[in-house]
């Protein structure tokens, strides 16, 4: 049936019109025409601005009638438009009194803060017309999929193994053997190696729409770029530069049947959303959507106007403004309903628990949104719980039991114990159990723990044991950029080494990171590359590099296969055993009536942990009655950790009678003796007593 | 661009030239739908479309769909490298069998 308002009631010159619709905001295709909505609290008028793809001039320029505003919202349809073949944005006329916060400019052509398609970096690194009045140009999306009954997988927070990945990093070096290198296509080749690896979740970097030039530079005749993408245009719309089809405008679809074949393959989706700032900078930046539109609402300013910078970047996205927060809301339920994404990870997360004038909040509107929220409500939700003002909430974010967090205590306390400090044996208890200090009060139990060693800020594994400081000269800021508390050691010697036993020790000391990571209870994360020995070179702060430096150099995979097998192995090992895989907190006692509590302690002497400063030894075993809160049997697992530069022999706590221990892992034996697959482990000769090796960590099962 | 359309026995083949797109999509829609009747076979002839969008892959997309919902079938042939590369990149590639030429298609769909 033909409906009533699919009539035009307007003319415009040639255009037929009609007053849209307030909602859903940005620009939705409708019978006959397409609906244009945007808010504005201050501005004047507004006028939609029309270019054929990639004109260089507008088509038409369509003022917004009176009566086609309701509230604070400018909305209209215009009929017949060729909408896969239109760009638009916004002319927004309000007050310029940049001390009251308003910065309105007619003059400029501004992106829609909802599109959910963006043009003007087609193709990745390709030098646009710097000249061009608009720069970021909105486009009109086909919504529709066939997702062939596709829908986000749900899996277990306690069972996820993450993997943190950048799109164009991970397969644009040469050796990535894709077809289409650095593109959302390329990853999807990839998945099979993901599958056999192990993993069941990938995390991406930012996806959204980003400009890689922004800040660009020549450093010693290299290009630095934007590489990471952590400063968004808008937050609707995936990256078309990371689109193999990019050129033709068919990212989002290119996107979503990445998410289908990933999910196919059992493997959920988490991406990274930066909605701390945006790229539009301080008051020196360009204007690209917000600051045009309503610069009060949309950023944190000081009270004579300024912007509040506690993002690092320049400006501070207004989060706990309601229009901002709306948007998030409906950009996260955008990418969850229409994309099937499977949780979120918020960068600088901190800042969304932040009042208008940059006051922390002990109940942050925003992030009780999100927890509460219905289209939400299988997501996982995961916070990177600092600022850059200062802002610490690792253990503390205020989210409830819905949030997980980034957890930095992990990384830094297990950098350190691997590294051979002193006096960590006690916080090492504490981030091996889940991190109880941190989250027992905070309800979600081990899950809101996630514990990684490395990710993408920082060295990554190969460079954390071989340098002992950062090398980032190629960044071009004589090395100050990048932090210094990486906790690394570089086993002797400074860099690449031809040195048999340094190797040797390095990879040693990868395996026993790995190790203890994949048998500590919380939601592990790796950082891809890791599993085969990637290097940056020293540089750890690679947003800039996009090149060799950040790229992954898969020729390393054929190099290091045993660590990738003997990572792959440890991968199966967690998922055989769920006494690993809690998601409550260890009580440290016997509720089953097995005769061992949960979860003990010991040292080299069985039931005796030496806590003495410089004790590096350690070890833990988990009894198998007790899997998943004695729900479910699973073998006894007991983990030998010696992270002192000496062999030890630990005394193994006995077994029930008629059961052996087997021992699955040494990183000290040489491959393929070092790991075996799980279920198939020799049997231990002497089961009271093991020697560990020097700097080595060896898993036993007991069955 | 332009349809033709030619019947081989109780197969029909759609010539599609030229770009299928935004532009040509709805009219090519309103032509093609009525003659997917229950159990049509069908084969789209792409050897002289040099471009698809995303308005095209959805029409290519909604004949199958209606064809599957009235029992019939319909193959592509003949696709161009790029247009073939642009469907596997955005996942559209698995909704049709693939031939190379309308002459495979043809025995491929008489055999069944």
């Amino acid at each position: 049936m033909i409906q009533v308002d699919s009539f035009p009631t307007h003319t415009f010159g040639e255009f037929k019109l009609r007053p849209g619709k307030p909602l859903p905001f940005g620009a939705t295709i409708v019978p006959n025409g397409v609906n244009f909505s945007v808010f504005s609290r201050a501005a004047y008028s507004c006028e939609l601005v029309l270019f054929r793809k990639r004109e260089k001039e507008p088509f038409a320029i369509i003022p917004f009638f009176d009566e086609f505003r309701i509230g604070n919202v400018f909305t209209m349809v215009v009929f017949d438009l060729d909408y896969e073949d239109i760009e638009y944005g916004f002319r927004m006329d309000g007050p310029w009194i940049p001390n009251e916060g308003h910065r309105f400019d007619k003059t400029k052509i501004l992106m829609d803060p909802y599109a959910k398609l963006i043009g003007g970096r087609d193709v990745w690194g390709e030098d646009p017309d710097w000249f061009d009045m608009y720069q970021h140009r909105a486009r009109i999306v086909f919504d529709d999929f066939d997702w062939e009954g596709d829908r986000p997988l749900e899996i277990p927070m306690e069972d996820l193994i993450i993997y943190e990945l950048h799109v164009r990093g991970f397969t644009r070096h040469s050796s990535s053997n894709t077809k289409h290198p650095g593109t959302f296509s390329a990853l999807k080749e990839k998945i099979p190696y993901l599958n056999v690896l192990g993993i069941n979740c990938v995390e991406l970097m930012p996806i959204h729409e980003f400009d890689e030039f922004e800040n660009s530079r020549e450093i010693n005749g290299r290009k630095l770029l934007n590489y990471w993408g952590y400063s968004n245009l808008g937050f609707f719309a995936p990256k078309a530069g990371y689109a193999a089809s990019g050129k033709f405008g068919m990212q989002v679809d290119e996107f979503k049947s990445l998410i289908k074949e990933f999910h196919r393959h059992g493997i959920e989706v988490i991406l990274d959303v930066v909605f701390n700032h945006t790229a539009e900078g301080n008051e020196m930046g360009p204007y690209i959507s917000y600051r045009g539109l309503d610069n009060k609402t949309y950023y944190m300013l000081s009270p004579d106007g300024y912007y509040m910078n506690f993002s690092g970047c320049g400006n501070t996205l207004n989060c706990n403004n309601p229009i901002v927060r709306n948007m998030i809301l409906d950009c996260l339920r955008y990418w969850a309903s229409e994309f099937h994404i499977d949780g979120f990870r918020f960068d600088l997360a901190a800042i969304l628990g932040r009042d208008q004038n940059g006051a922390p909040m002990s109940n942050p509107p925003l992030i009780e949104s999100l927890a509460y929220d219905p289209i939400l409500g299988k997501c996982k939700l995961i916070a990177e719980a600092w600022d850059a003002g200062g802002l610490y909430q690792v253990g503390s974010f205020p989210g409830g039991s819905r949030w997980a967090e980034w957890n930095g205590k992990y990384r830094d306390d297990i950098r350190r114990f691997i590294k051979g400090d002193e006096k960590m044996l006690g916080v090492v208890q504490q981030r091996i159990e889940g991190s109880p200090d941190l989250y027992k009060w905070h309800g979600g139990g081990t899950c809101a723990s996630v514990n990684f060693i490395t990710c993408h800020d920082g060295f990554v594994l190969m460079d954390l044991v071989s340098y002992d400081h950062k090398h980032n000269e190629a960044n071009g800021e004589d090395n100050r950029d990048g932090g210094d508390d990486n906790h690394s050691w570089n086993c002797g010697w400074e860099g690449e080494t031809e040195n048999y036993w340094i190797n040797r020790l390095r990879v040693k000391q990868i395996k026993n990171a790995l190790s203890i990571l994949l048998v500590s209870q919380g939601v592990p994360m790796i950082l891809s590359g890791d599993e085969f020995g990637n290097s940056q070179f020293g540089n750890n702060n690679a947003y800039c590099q996009d090149n060799e430096i950040s790229w992954l150099d898969w020729s390393l995979l054929e190099k290091n296969q045993y660590l990738h097998n003997f990572v792959k192995l440890l991968i199966k090992f967690r998922f055989k055993h769920p006494v690993l895989r809690n998601n409550t907190h260890f009580q440290h006692r016997d509720y089953v009536g097995s005769g061992y509590p949960d979860i003990s302690w010991h040292g080299t002497q069985a039931w005796n942990v030496d806590y003495s400063d410089w004790s590096r030894t350690i070890a833990f075993l988990l009894c198998g009655k007790h899997a998943k809160n004695g729900m479910v049997e699973d073998d006894y697992i007991y983990v030998a950790m010696n992270l002192h530069w000496e062999m030890h022999g630990f005394q193994i706590p006995s077994l029930p009678a008629g059961m052996s221990w087997y021992i699955f892992s040494n990183t000290d034996v040489e491959p393929p003796f070092d790991i075996c697959e799980p279920g198939y482990e020799p049997i231990l000769e002497n089961q009271n007593e093991i020697l560990v090796g020097p700097r080595s960590v060896t898993i036993l099962v007991g069955r | 661009m332009e349809l033709s359309i030619n019947e081989i026995g109780n197969i029909k083949v759609i010539n599609v030239k030229g770009r299928l797109d935004g532009n040509t999509s709805p009219k090519a829609q309103e032509e093609l739908i009525p003659l997917l009747q229950s159990g049509t076979k069908i084969i789209i002839n792409m050897a002289e479309c040099d471009y698809v969008s995303s308005a095209g892959l959805r029409l290519l997309l909604v004949i199958a769909k209606t064809l599957k919902s009235k029992g019939g079938k319909g193959v592509i042939a003949g696709l161009l490298a790029e247009v073939k590369e642009v469907m596997e990149m955005t996942g559209f590639d698995r909704m049709y069998e693939n031939y190379s030429d309308t002459d495979d298609a043809l025995k491929a769909l008489n055999e069944e």
